[in-house]
């Protein structure tokens, strides 16, 4: 873990499109009453945690207006003494800010989108990113052929926290129509309990929008979830993608990446495969760890759960994108977060499910 | 050779020296004009305005008007020995004595609406060139009738000459069924040009097209 | 001395910024007369006489539908030994011996939100060979050039300032000062678009503000409209409405009637390469209420007062500040002398230096 001395962070303000004008420096803490995405609100947070100091952090909206001159001078004193700038990044653009030591945090890498932005970004811009001296939670580099400096990794995680309570939607797919699967869904309403440890082994499976997108996962995905009709002494529990959208549409899109692999699936109401809203509570999951297994698309945030999990998890699995060429550094990255190393598959060679 | 010809007309109530001046050799473009009494500048300015009447007088082509503020009483000017120069060379233009005092019948401005329907560097309408055929062929004769159309249609409409504008035009033109002012003008009544009319910059104005460089 | 010069930014409909740029530039080479230029776009030449014809009539219109409509037409290839320059984007990069390139801001590489994608991709995909491949690149503002290096570190050592200039059409001033005041009620001109970046929201959200309401001044904006803007005119009280004008599109003498008559130029733009319209009201002798941002403070100097753009607040302090005739008066003693940095000799004198050390 670490912890930042005389901390400052920058986010992008076009997050901020509903309520700009805060000033261009402000507390930290008012984000959590403004209305911006959950992913922004959620790294936040994370470095409030690490903030070291008795100052409350501070946010600088727009880094880029004061890189110079007299507008620099305006910003340093708006800063107080801050000598470390984090600069929250969702992909599309890298801020440095001249005289402080840069770190970076990409959010919301579960966005393909904002994933593709990224690395135009280290392709068109190769000499910004090596200028940070760390970045948290990743090990992203620039391509190939350029500086081969690599902004040092840093690892930051948050403190457990008690999760909000969790429906557990049964999963139902008519392949016919997605409409009618999400009608079941949300019609059935979710079970009043599940008691997670009546079961033998407890697959948990986080879903994000680049994890969707990627066909090779959801494959992986649409075989497990095959296998678990027929292995009623195992859970499948999927956590559902898009953070922030509405229930309906979040199945869809998960139903809709599930539909693509073009795997047979039963249409049945599962009695052991359960649809989620939401992350499972570190604690809920360290119940059952000695029967959890970890699947997690390298898209997930797996810094938001700590190394005590993933080292009491029974398996831990992360699926790599197809052309990932950091395998290494990632297998480095994944085994300081797990305490162990990681099982990283790549993910064109899997056929086979999970459970 | 360069005649330059001018007249200092009257004197307004509410201090302005009206007159007009423009340089036979170069009829659109406007005349920087000073008038002094004896030693003293007392107005300067640009003989750039509109006037109907100068325009059916073929006076330049009817943009070479001047409405100078004083810098000294209206009373003084009255009976004063005036000068019309230009101001760059200091050429006389025109000279006299006795000024009567009109009615001054600008309205003031206190909108910015007024301010830019009264804008001196456009033109009202295409009605307001008429006397610029001259100058329309002089362009003909250095840049060809395309090259003519190619102006008129980024002047009028904003955009570049289309196939089927070059060929009708052309055609009208060279029959002589249509002077080159008149492909303007029928622009200008053109369900394009309605649908966006754009402010048309005005024969003595800097960037007037159809003047050369 | 050579030099070719790619017109490709005049062959735009509307001049503002980079065509005006462009066109000053040539301008200003061809007073001096040291340089033998040529013309060029998508590396063939254009004759001259049709570049300054395209100059004289502000537009290029003409000038492209040239291009459109002579389909077939082919054109000589331009001297690959004459250094060529791009006044913006390099469209091919690297295909000849000597080229040079101007950055007028990096605004699609920190603020990629404010531009569509395709404005983006048209700016960011070359610009790393663009600058690989530049003998000089010329940044139009102290702030671009630092913004700049910032991002591409290795491109410090070939950059230079080219700093634009005003230059009013000596017309202008014989015209208006034989013209009335403008309006009967003191105004202040604001710079204020529909694009987001150019923050006239700020201003918007300022009505609230006291020391806003109780400043005694109209308010001109200045800029293309659209529905944001008519929007904002419709969330108005009648009482608001009447301190506002909208002229949308206005002839450049316009421009610079309600500038040589205003009180002070609003400036409330996120972000600017340089911001051409302040130091078109200092050239008018008016102080600038601008953002503490980008190139502001530079282009301004003292001649003007700073607030932060994303604080009504801020913008509330300095706007009455600005209100005191007494610095207002202080402010636009100052505003000539902060314009006359920027002249038309030393805005070409890097252009020069560039040729004459390799001729």
């Amino acid at each position: 873990m670490i912890a930042f001395d005389s901390l400052v962070i920058s986010i992008p303000a076009q997050e901020m499109a509903a309520d700009p004008y805060q000033g261009s420096v402000f507390d930290a803490s008012r984000i959590k009453t403004l209305s911006v995405p959950p992913d922004l609100k959620v790294a936040v947070e994370l470095f409030a945690g690490a903030h070291a100091g008795g100052t409350p952090l501070k946010c600088i909206a727009r880094p880029e207006m004061f890189t110079h001159g007299r507008a620099r001078e305006w910003l340093g004193g708006a800063i107080g003494g801050a000598t470390n700038h984090l600069a929250l990044s969702d992909g599309r653009t890298l801020k440095l800010i001249p005289g402080l030591k840069n770190h970076v945090f990409v959010y919301g890498l579960q966005s393909a989108e904002r994933r593709l932005a990224l690395k135009r970004l280290l392709r068109q811009a190769p000499e910004l990113f090596p200028q940070f001296a760390s970045q948290v939670n990743s090990v992203h580099q620039a391509p190939v052929g350029s500086l081969p400096k690599v902004p040092a990794l840093a690892l930051l995680r948050p403190e457990p926290a008690t999760a909000p309570m969790i429906w557990f939607y049964p999963f139902y797919f008519n392949r016919h129509s997605l409409e009618d699967s999400v009608d079941h869904v949300l019609g059935w309403g979710a079970p009043e309990a599940v008691h997670l440890k009546e079961f033998k082994s407890v697959t948990y499976l986080p879903l994000t929008e680049c994890a969707i997108e990627d066909s090779g996962f959801t494959r992986l995905v649409a075989e497990s979830i095959s296998r678990a009709y027929f292995q009623p002494g195992g859970c499948l529990l999927i956590r559902l993608p898009l953070p922030g959208a509405e229930l309906a549409k979040r199945i869809h899109g998960a139903l809709e990446g599930i539909a693509a692999a073009a795997v047979a699936l039963p249409r049945a109401r599962a009695q052991n495969i359960f649809l989620l809203a939401q992350d499972i509570g570190e604690r809920a999951l360290m119940a059952i760890a000695p029967q959890l297994s970890l699947v997690m698309h390298q898209s997930v945030e797996f810094w938001r759960y700590t190394r005590s999990l993933y080292e009491s998890a029974a398996t831990v699995r992360v699926c790599l994108e197809r052309g990932e060429e950091q395998a290494a550094p990632l297998k480095n990255l994944y085994a300081q977060a797990f305490g162990r190393p990681a099982d990283m598959l790549t993910l064109e060679r899997t056929t086979d499910g999970v459970t | 050779m360069r005649v330059l010809r001018g007249y200092i007309d009257s004197v307004t109530t509410q201090g302005y020296l009206e007159g007009w001046a423009f340089d036979t050799e170069r009829p659109a473009r406007p005349v920087a004009v000073s008038v002094f009494w004896d030693d003293m500048e007392i107005a300067w300015g640009l003989a750039h305005r509109f006037r109907a009447d100068l325009m059916a007088a073929v006076y330049g082509v009817g943009w070479c008007a001047f409405r100078l503020r004083l810098a000294v009483l209206i009373s003084d000017v009255e009976r004063a020995p005036l000068r019309l120069l230009e101001r760059d060379t200091g050429i006389e233009i025109h000279r006299r004595t006795g000024l009567s005092v009109i009615e001054d019948t600008e309205p003031p401005w206190s909108t910015v609406a007024e301010n830019l329907k009264a804008d001196p560097t456009v033109i009202q309408g295409t009605w307001q060139l008429k006397q610029c055929e001259e100058l329309f062929m002089e362009f003909i004769s250095r840049h060809g009738i395309e090259g003519f159309l190619s102006a008129a249609y980024a002047y009028m409409l904003g955009r570049p000459l289309d196939a089927a504008g070059l060929d009708l035009y052309t055609r009208l033109i060279r029959q002589g069924t249509l002077l080159p002012g008149g492909v303007l003008t029928a622009l200008e009544q053109s369900d394009e040009f309605h649908s966006k009319p754009r402010a048309l910059a005005a024969p003595s104005a800097h960037n007037f097209p159809f003047t050369a460089p | 001395m050579k030099l070719t010069l790619d017109i490709t930014p005049l062959l735009e409909d509307h001049w503002t910024g980079i065509p005006i740029f462009t066109r000053r530039l040539i301008q200003a080479l061809l007073e001096e007369g040291s340089v033998e230029l040529t013309f060029s776009h998508q590396m063939t030449e254009v004759p001259r006489a049709a570049v300054l014809d395209a100059m004289h009539a502000g537009c290029g219109t003409v000038l492209r539908g040239e291009f459109e409509r002579k389909a077939g037409e082919t054109y000589p290839l331009i001297d690959s030994a004459v250094p060529v320059f791009y006044p913006s984007v390099k469209e091919c990069p690297g295909l000849l011996r000597r080229e040079a390139s101007v950055i007028h801001d990096v605004s699609t590489l920190v603020m990629p939100e404010f531009h569509d994608d395709e404005n983006v991709k048209y700016h960011m995909a070359n610009l790393a060979k663009q600058l690989d491949t530049d003998e000089r690149v010329f940044c139009v503002s102290e702030a671009t050039r630092q913004a700049l290096i910032l991002a591409y570190p290795s491109a410090a050592a070939k950059t230079r300032l080219l700093p634009q200039y005003v230059d009013w059409p000596p017309s202008f001033e014989a015209i208006e000062r034989n013209l009335p005041p403008p309006m009967a009620r003191r105004y202040a001109v604001v710079i204020g678009t529909i694009e987001p970046r150019k923050n006239l929201e700020l201003l918007m959200r300022a009505l609230e503000h006291p020391q806003v309401q109780d400043a005694d001044i109209q308010w001109v904006i200045v800029g293309k409209q659209g529905w944001k803007v008519e929007r904002f005119i419709a969330e108005l009280s009648a009482s608001q409405r009447e301190r506002f004008s909208f002229p949308g599109f206005i002839t450049e003498f316009m421009k610079y009637r309600l500038l040589r008559n205003a009180e002070f130029l609003v400036y409330p733009s996120l972000y600017e390469g340089f911001g051409i319209p302040a130091l078109e009201a200092l050239s008018l002798g008016k102080p600038v209420l601008a953002a503490m941002t980008s190139s502001f403070p530079e282009v301004v100097g003292e001649a003007g007062i700073f607030f932060d753009p994303l604080s009504v607040t801020s913008f509330a302090e300095a706007l009455a500040e600005m209100s005191e005739p007494a610095k207002r008066e202080e402010l636009a003693a100052l505003a000539p002398a902060a314009a006359a940095r920027y002249t038309s000799r030393q805005f070409i004198a890097p252009v020069l230096e560039w040729l004459a050390g390799w001729s």
